[in-house]
Order: C-alpha cells, then structure tokens, then sequence
C-alpha cells in the first residue's frame, strides 16, 4: 500500500474546555477521494483547518507530504477552497485576474507573469472549463462557474491535493453533479488526491473512494457503501437520517453503471 | 482673479488637490474592497488625540497624530488579525478613547488658541508647502507600495485566507496597509478636517464600482472623480463663499447620487 501524504496520528484540538476533535487518525493516499462528512459543529472544518496548520493541534502529529502542515502550505502544493466565500458582488475582477491572483501570491518582489504562469492559468481555466469565461466578471458569473473558477485558482499552482471544504454549498443539483465529475476528472487525469469536506453524504459518497464519518471524534473511515450500510451513520447524524441512493440515471453516477 | 491665482496659497492648494485625487483614488480601493471604511473614520478621529498629545508635549502636531495614529490603526489591526476583536468594537473604543483623551489634553494645557476648528472641518486654503511635501512623500510611499503588491493585496482582498496559504504574506502587507492608510489621512485632514475625511476614504471607489468591473479603471475613475470633486468644491467655494472642506464633500456625494441615478437609468442596472 502507498504511504499517506496525509497523516494524521492521534490529533486532539480543544478550544478552551471544549474538546472539537478527539483523538483522530487518519490518513490519505496518493490519487484517492475522501470525503470528511457530519453534521454542523462536528469538527469538519476544524480537520481541514488543522491538516493545513491554520489550526494547531493540542496533542498528537499532522504531517502532510510529509512535511509540517505549517511549511508546507507556502509551497504551493495544496490547493485550498474555503467553506466561507463572502465575496462581494461588485469586486472588480475577471475570472482570469481571479485564477492570476495565486501565481501572484508565488511572486518574489516585482509582479509580473512569465509565459510559464500564464500557459498555468489557462491550462486551469481550460481544464474547469472555463476558458471561454476567461474576461467575463467574476461577480457575474453563476454559483457553478465560480467554483469552477476558485478551483482553477488552486490548480494553477499545480498543487498535488486539493482541499475543499463544502464545495458545493449554493450550488443546484445539476451544477453539483457536474461539480463532482469535474473532481472526478481531475483525480483521473492530474493525479490529485482531494479531501471533502461535506454534510451531503449522498450525493459525495458516489464519486469518493472512502468516507471518513466525524462527530468529534473518528467513527468510520472507508468505503462509502460500508458506512452507509450500517449503524455508524445513526451514530454520527442521529436516527432521523434518510439516504438517497444514486443509480444509473444520475450523471454522476453513470459511469459507474455502464 | 489673476492675482489670487498666482498667490502661494492657491498654488499650494491646486498642488494639494493633485495629490489628494492620487492619494485618495488609491487607498479608497483598498479601503473599501477591504470592507475598512469604518476603520478610516475612526483614524480621523483618533488624530484628534494625537493633536492634543503634541500639543501637550510640545512636539509638532504633524508628527504627533501621524506617530499615534499609524500605532492605533497598527495596534487596531492586530487586535482583530490576532486576539479576535470585531473591527467595529476595536475602532468604537479608540475612537472614543483618543477623542476624550484630546478633550483633556487640551483643557489641562489651555491650548485655547488651538484651532479646532480648522483640524475638525479643515482649511485647505491655510495648507502650507510643508503640508505639500508631506502629503507628496505619503503619495511616494503609496505608490510604490502598490507598485509592488498591487495583486497580492488584490487577492488578500478577495479572500485573505486563501492568499496567506498560497504564500501571501497577509499579516505584514495588512500593517504596512493599515501604517499607510493612517498617512494618508493625516495629511488629508488638514484639507477636509478629521470630521470629513471619511468621505475621501469612501467615495472615490464606491464611484468607480459604479462605473467599472475593472479594478484598473474603478481606481483610475476614483483618482478623477476626488480631482473634480477637490478643484470643483474649491472653485465653488469661492464662488458661494462657503467652507471649502464641506463643499468638496457636499459636492462629492452629489455627483456620487447623480452618477448612481445615471447608471440605474441609463446602463439598466
């Protein structure tokens, strides 16, 4: 079995007296999906947050490419979305300033692309599929095509893991689906590893390889058919909890049943 | 006229509003893209404590507001980056805290030939070369700030977090930012007043969002924009005889709300 590029051994993070996560290991292999799925305030965000150093762990080890969360994370080899996106409406930018924004932030002192940084950027609009939205103005653009944009904006540094944190928050259902085959292709074609972080576990468990289920602490963690099929989710999410199962009608899903 | 036209004062004045448009077309973008408006009214006032302290100590008001206010706004910024402080709480208690410590200051002193006045509503007819070339090294910083970190500090306005793990130093871009932000309106306070000065901070770019998606020409019509409001409040203070720091923000709003209808009628949005 290949070794994690993320591993976390034991992690505890406590706020105070408040305990978010309690004794949690995990880990994450090269090219593989996973999805981190609860229910509000069970810790999800705070176990993004801590594989990438912007919060550290009370207790326990987080090493991620095998390096510290903390160095590692100005390199550019992790590609982060935030669950948080206020962005105002009226900013003036196109989705090609917004994809440009992260090869700036790769600047030494004077800023100005090189013809490396902008075949980046438009291979990351391409590959989104949005290269022909390129100069039209990020506010204007619909949910879908933001997040396609903001995920552009990741791979444009060429990152080796995506972390998304609900990526598909605001977004309708056919967006999402679409939204989940893009991921799917880019594990496919780019070889990167992507954690989720999701309350949907339906719809995400059809297109990630395992799902790790936290309410604090680590319930389960693996294939998706195996959580779903059992008491760990009542555990997690409560009794009052109804599954919809995807089949080959859903396009997310229809590769699968081909 | 010719005679009025020639005189320093007026010279000194034009000179200011030149800068003034460079400063204020600039830092507004920031500012308000950074959702800091609030912030930039509380600066303003906290001069006012800053006035009175060199007033008390004998030190150059200049100076002494210019020293206080880059440390408030530095100290303010750090409180919310790192001790979680709301903006609006950290900013409600300097602003009260330097206005009352300048009410006392210069009661204790009996600074009474103090003019309040002018620092409230500003002067810009009373601005003098020192006053120029102050305001003209803040424009020079400025700009090479921006020169440098015009598209890091785009994307920390965009989405802070994002930037500070792509590399983007956030905290230390945030203090320079928020020094040269208390700069500025130091020097602009001497022509619209710590009570007015918000207006410059707002307006320029809340006018070019109006008029632009594009974040070169929203700073470059907010640059216009506070040149014709400057010069046309100036001129038309003389005409009406009326406060000139008063008639550049009067005017400044006008032309804000008129621009507003132009757009909602004309460019249907």
């Amino acid at each position: 079995m290949e070794r994690p590029i993320i591993a976390l051994n034991n992690v505890w993070v406590e706020f105070g007296s408040i305990i978010v996560l309690e004794d949690i290991t995990l880990a994450v292999r090269p090219r593989e999906i996973v999805s981190i799925v609860g229910p509000n305030g069970s810790g999800k965000t705070t176990l993004l947050r801590t594989m990438m150093g912007l919060t550290r762990p009370t207790r326990g080890t987080v090493s991620i490419l095998e390096t510290a969360p903390a160095e590692i994370m100005r390199t550019g080899r992790i590609g982060y979305l935030p669950q948080e996106r206020r962005q105002d409406e009226r900013f003036p930018v196109t989705a090609y300033d917004v994809v440009a924004m992260s090869r700036f932030a790769r600047t030494a002192v004077i800023e100005r692309l090189t013809r490396t940084d902008r075949q980046a950027i438009e291979g990351a609009l391409d590959t989104v599929g949005m290269a022909d939205a390129a100069r039209a103005h990020f506010g204007s653009l619909s949910g879908g095509q933001k997040q396609r944009v903001l995920i552009a904006r990741a791979l444009a540094l060429n990152p080796e893991i995506l972390l998304l944190d609900e990526p598909s928050t605001g977004l309708d259902a056919v967006a999402q689906d679409s939204f989940y085959l893009l991921l799917r292709k880019l594990r496919d074609e780019r070889g990167l590893a992507i954690v989720i972080v999701s309350h949907d576990i339906g719809t995400v468990s059809m297109i990630v390889d395992t799902v790790a289920c936290i309410k604090r602490k680590l319930h389960f963690h693996g294939k998706p058919a195996d959580c779903l099929g059992s008491d760990r989710l009542a555990e997690v999410f409560g009794k009052n909890v109804y599954v919809l199962h995807h089949d080959k009608n859903c396009p997310t899903c229809r590769d699968d049943h081909a | 006229m010719r005679e009025i036209i020639s005189m320093p004062f007026f010279v000194n004045a034009i000179a200011m509003c030149v800068i003034m448009s460079l400063l204020f077309g600039m830092l507004s973008f920031f500012v308000v893209l950074r959702r800091m408006s609030f912030l930039g009214a509380g600066v303003a006032h906290t001069a006012f404590g800053g006035v009175a302290l060199g007033l008390f100590l004998g030190i150059d008001p200049f100076f002494a507001s210019l020293a206080f206010c880059v440390l408030a706004a530095v100290t303010l910024g750090r409180l919310v980056s790192r001790d979680g402080l709301s903006y609006d709480a950290g900013i409600g208690i300097f602003f009260a805290f330097s206005m009352a410590l300048g009410a006392i200051l210069i009661a204790v002193r009996k600074a009474y030939s103090f003019d309040l006045m002018g620092y409230l509503f500003g002067n810009i007819l009373g601005v003098t070369t020192f006053d120029t070339v102050m305001a003209a090294i803040a424009l020079v910083l400025l700009y090479l700030f921006v020169g440098l970190y015009l598209h890091r500090l785009l994307f920390m306005s965009f989405d802070e977090d994002v930037a500070s793990t792509s590399g983007v130093r956030t905290g230390a871009l945030d203090t320079l930012l928020l020094a040269l932000m208390a700069a500025v309106i130091i020097t602009g306070i001497k022509v619209v007043g710590i009570i007015l000065i918000s207006a410059l901070v707002v307006l320029p770019a809340s006018f070019g969002l109006l008029l632009s998606k594009n974040f070169r020409l929203v700073i470059a019509w907010g640059i216009l924009y506070t040149f014709a409001i400057m010069t046309g409040g100036l001129a038309l203070s003389f005409v009406l005889d009326t406060p000139t720091g008063a008639t550049i923000v009067s005017l400044g709003t006008a032309l804000y709300f008129l621009a507003m209808a132009f757009v909602r009628i004309f460019m249907n949005k």
